[in-house]
């Protein structure tokens, strides 16, 4: 084997391994849908915490507005 | 993913050399794609961008598992293109073997140059681009890593002859 001289039979033989490896090489099937399934579960459960988040949100805005109308109340009172 | 994933796979096969280990490094691409795809600003198209998340998590799988043992199945393997050819050269193959074998000895920066350019037909430009370098330094990787390979090939080649 004379690949160790010579440029040119070392650029070929590379060129010759990658195409001979990985021409026409696609995501397995599986893989692909266990990937897609992760994505989606993730993004799952971002959502279902989604409507908890907004709820505790809403309530936390109305105590702080009831709070404050109460304050307003005691302070004008006086 | 349907767009770029093949290529990210092609690259992560070619990379980390069985099915096995490409596979568990595509899916944690991917996860970390969706993870900061938020962040994504279109500074760079969105297979320069895949691509280089897959390339970082090659780099930290390796570094991980640098001192682990393979335990990999035959069939994880990359399939050797010498043994389904009716014109079967028992020559060719061993070439095959002997460069898959370099490949995997050269570190990833300069596996990654050989690939882009000898695989992707990338121009030097396109891989500075990609892999955020100036093109000389890709230049002088793709020196390097035709250098370390040759002399692989070379001291392998020489402990072959002296066995004989």
């Amino acid at each position: 084997m004379t690949i160790e001289q010579n440029d040119d039979e070392l650029e070929r033989a590379l060129r010759a391994h990658y195409h001979g490896l990985l021409s026409d090489v696609q995501v397995p099937e599986r893989l692909r849908h266990e990937v897609l399934g992760q994505v989606e579960r993730k993004r799952g459960y971002m959502a279902s915490w989604g409507p908890i988040v907004g709820l505790a949100l809403a309530s936390a805005s109305f105590l702080v507005v009831l709070a404050s109308s109460r304050l307003a109340e005691v302070v004008f009172h006086f | 993913m349907n767009t770029c994933g093949d290529e990210v796979y092609a690259y992560l096969l070619a990379r980390l050399g069985n099915r096995f280990d490409a596979d568990d490094v595509f899916q944690s691409t991917f996860l970390k794609v969706r993870r900061f795809l938020p962040g994504f600003r279109g500074e760079a198209s969105p297979t320069t961008w895949v691509m280089r998340i897959a390339m970082n998590e090659a780099s930290t799988f390796r570094q991980r598992t640098r001192h682990e043992l393979p335990l990999i199945a035959p069939e994880d393997l990359l399939p050797d293109p010498g043994t389904n050819d009716a014109a079967y050269d028992p020559a060719q193959e061993e070439t095959e073997r002997e460069i898959t074998s370099g490949l995997e000895h050269l570190p990833g920066d300069l596996h990654d140059v050989l690939y882009f350019f000898y695989y992707k037909e990338m121009s030097y430009e396109q891989i500075a681009a990609l892999l955020g370098i100036p093109a000389g330094t890709v230049k002088s990787r793709m020196f390097r890593a035709k250098q370390e390979l040759r002399a692989y090939l070379e001291a392998h080649c020489d402990h072959r002859t002296e066995r004989r």
